[in-house]
């Protein structure tokens, strides 16, 4: 049978959906986690077919939880469940591994979706998990501050994230947009969210980050 | 059919409550408002027979929702969730004469809540549980309000404290009637206190003494 992990630091969220998934303990077995920790703890010891989260969460947050899980277990379809609204860009691919669904929703909004991914399953070439563009634009909604590490085999570097706004990006020798536009062009990268370091992070990028995606999609498409 | 307004700015917590009480629609209607002053809005509109509402909110919270509530509606109904339980908190809302739910609760032991709080709710609404007696009829003297509350505890029969516009004019216990009835009425512990329709014939004052100096005589007896 599917299980179903759902991640939510809200116990009230979380006792909902256990009350009211009774009725489909026939399609799937509910596990759930109240943070991303106790998520990863789960994660190791157990299979599971389709993870639920939320982003915001004390201990490892859904970001955290979301490398984490593109990291070791890729091929885990994902559902996130956001407050704050959707990213604007939603690459073909990307809908298959991750999908989202908006706060406030119903147990019954949620089924739905839950369903259809489990009837879907994994996608072929889901060993990506989940593409920067998409980690990129879950930091833009949740509004965060942070350090986002991106490496490849061969590349190194990282963008800085204040409030949700894109203001620096720094790739190897590349700095600014320029060094933005190379991260996001890179395949199969692992993704670490860090606490930006204490000292003031000086603004190199202005042009929003949408603009930024779309530019560097463009170029990957062309080469 | 009564009218529950549920007040709290997460839209999840609103949204589940909605859900899952749906099946008690027979019952009561629920109208969410996302804070205090939407709240304040709705029932300006509607009668409302009780609200439900969180404590920490934008715009208008909870705290200045209930002293809205305590001068305008003072008959409604209130319980009052919160994720910011303290001790020090909790004693001050049964203090009010509030009920109390802490965060994260059961919706069904919300929904019981609900069902006993309108159950027992006459044309005057509101009644009040946990609270002591000196504390309730204090608030019943402030607000001027003309009601005959029902005084029941476990131990012992109910009884009745008749109030026009907030003096004490008579009390019933039993077979007794006036002064002795009320001091038996307050000297009573841990008690259950019902807001009734005062009776339609003309109240004579039966009882002369001032409420608080019955309340002084309760407080000297040992």
């Amino acid at each position: 049978m599917d299980t179903v992990l759902i991640v939510d630091d809200s116990v009230m969220l979380i006792n909902y959906l256990k009350d009211s998934f009774k009725e489909y303990k026939d399609e799937f077995e509910l596990i759930t986690a109240n943070d991303g920790q106790e998520a990863i703890e789960i994660l190791k010891s157990k299979s599971i077919s389709l993870l639920v989260t939320d982003l915001q969460m004390p201990n490892i947050d859904g970001l955290g939880l979301l490398s984490y899980k593109n990291e070791y277990y890729p091929s885990i379809p994902c559902i996130v469940m956001s407050a704050h609204g959707t990213p604007k860009i939603v690459e073909a691919i990307q809908q298959d591994i991750l999908q989202f669904i908006e706060k406030p929703f119903t147990a019954e909004e949620l089924v739905k979706v839950i369903i259809s991914a489990l009837k879907r399953g994994s996608p072929d070439g889901s060993l990506s998990g989940i593409s920067i563009v998409s980690f990129l634009q879950m930091v833009e909604i949740e509004q965060k501050t942070c350090l986002c590490e991106i490496e490849s085999s061969d590349t190194k570097g990282f963008f800085y994230f204040k409030g949700g706004a894109l203001h620096h990006a720094v790739c190897g020798d590349l700095k600014g947009e320029e060094a933005a536009m190379k991260l996001i062009q890179i395949e199969n990268p692992t993704i670490n969210f860090k606490k930006p370091p204490a000292r003031k992070i000086p603004r190199r990028i202005n042009a929003e980050l949408t603009a930024l995606i779309l530019e560097a999609m463009r170029l990957m498409d062309e080469s | 059919m009564d009218k529950v307004l549920i007040v709290d700015d997460d839209a999840q917590l609103l949204t589940i409550i909605t859900d899952t009480l749906k099946k008690y629609r027979n019952k009561f209607e629920l109208i969410t408002a996302k804070d205090g002053l939407e709240a304040i809005k709705v029932m300006r509109k509607q009668p409302v027979s009780l609200v439900v509402t969180d404590l920490k909110m934008p715009n208008v919270n909870g705290l200045v929702l209930l002293a809205y509530m305590s001068k305008n509606f003072p008959t409604i109904p209130c319980i009052i969730m919160t994720g910011y339980g303290t001790p020090f908190l909790q004693k001050r809302l049964e203090e009010e004469a509030l009920h109390y739910l802490e965060k994260p609760f059961k919706v069904t032991d919300l929904a019981r809540s609900i069902i006993s709080i309108l159950g027992q709710e006459e044309i005057l609404g509101g009644t009040l549980n946990g609270v002591s007696v000196t504390g309730f009829l204090k608030l019943v003297e402030m607000e001027h309000i003309t009601c005959l509350c029902e005084i029941s505890s476990p131990e012992s029969k109910k009884g009745y404290l008749l109030f026009d516009g907030g003096v004490l004019c008579n009390a019933y216990y039993g077979n007794i009637r006036g002064e002795e009835a009320a001091l038996i009425l307050l000297k009573m512990d841990d008690v259950k206190i019902k807001f009734r329709k005062p009776p339609k014939e003309k109240v004579y004052r039966k009882i002369e003494t001032e409420l608080s100096d019955l309340l002084a005589e309760v407080i000297r007896a040992p």
